[in-house]
């Protein structure tokens, strides 16, 4: 869960969307669920040239299972409570 | 150190080396991570290698490609293996 | 987000599918694995890049169709008047133009 609190926190932001397919979309980041589906308003194709049957693309959905990467807006995230929270998301269970 | 992603534990905040499929290779600080490998990376630089054959002599080229991203989520699926911070040998 | 595609229930959506085919209907019914059913479905046939011998675009109609949700990689919704445009001027900008890729998953 701790992506899915991540990306909740960064609704409403620009991101870039790389698709295993090779075709990044950049959008604002609209909403997302637990299997990190995505979905994005306004969206623009980054390269228009090689896809410009992709230009009818408004709002989309975007499945989880077929992203390779989302870049995101590096001034949007505070790092230190996102590594403690992964530490505490990954902490052995003996811990307690 | 009990299980595998407890190395990666120990990784958070340090620059690790991870590769991806499809001849893909980051190098970036390491913010979070789960248990699918899922992680989020800080100033990334990614390293695409691509093979090509040239027609004409019939030998492979090869060209890596490098551009640098500040902040990436990585999806697990596509992550093939994570190496700690390397030390200087 | 089960209802992450509520909004486009019984509009004109297009889908591009893992094999990069892209189908285009009406979305008649959806549920939380992304399975899709698709009225008066066409496919859009592009040839790529645009040349002089062939058609940039072929539809062709599909009827009811129901696209299993492994095979979904976008779901959209059709900004206004962008096909048309690309029909009338002869599909300019498209002369450098590649099919979409299939998606590249794991084999586990």
């Amino acid at each position: 869960m701790l992506f899915y609190s991540f990306f909740k926190t960064l609704v409403g932001k620009e991101v870039a969307v790389e698709l295993k397919n090779d075709v990044v979309l950049t959008g604002t980041l609209h909403s997302v669920d637990q299997y990190l589906n995505v979905k994005l308003n306004n969206v623009q194709v980054v390269d228009k040239h090689k896809y410009p049957q992709l230009l009818a693309l408004k709002n989309c959905f975007i499945r989880g299972s077929v992203v390779r990467y989302i870049q995101i807006p590096t001034g949007e995230v505070d790092t230190e409570l996102l590594q403690d929270a992964a530490r505490k998301e990954n902490a052995p269970q003996k811990a307690s | 150190m009990e299980e595998p992603l407890d190395l990666i534990r120990l990784s958070i905040d340090e620059r690790i080396y991870v590769k991806c499929r499809n001849d893909r290779e980051l190098r970036g600080k390491l913010h979070a991570y789960d248990q699918h490998l899922n992680m989020v990376l800080g100033d990334v630089e990614e390293t695409v290698t691509t093979h090509e054959i040239d027609e004409e002599t019939d030998e492979e080229i090869v060209k890596k490609a490098t551009r640098t991203v500040g902040m990436l989520f990585v999806r697990g699926d596509v992550v093939v293996l994570v190496s700690p911070p390397l030390r200087t040998s | 987000m089960a209802t992450a595609l509520k909004e486009w229930k019984d509009n004109e959506v297009f889908v591009i599918t893992c094999d990069g085919r892209y189908i285009q209907g009406t979305l008649a019914g959806y549920d939380q694995l992304q399975n899709l059913v698709l009225k008066e479905a066409q496919e859009r046939v592009y040839q790529l890049p645009k040349s002089d011998d062939e058609d940039t675009l072929e539809m062709v109609p599909l009827g009811l169709y129901l696209i299993r949700g492994d095979n979904v990689a976008i779901v959209s919704d059709i900004r206004e008047g962008v096909f048309e445009q690309q029909a009338n001027s002869n599909f300019e900008g498209f002369e450098n133009a590649e099919g979409i890729h299939p998606v590249v998953q794991a084999k586990f």
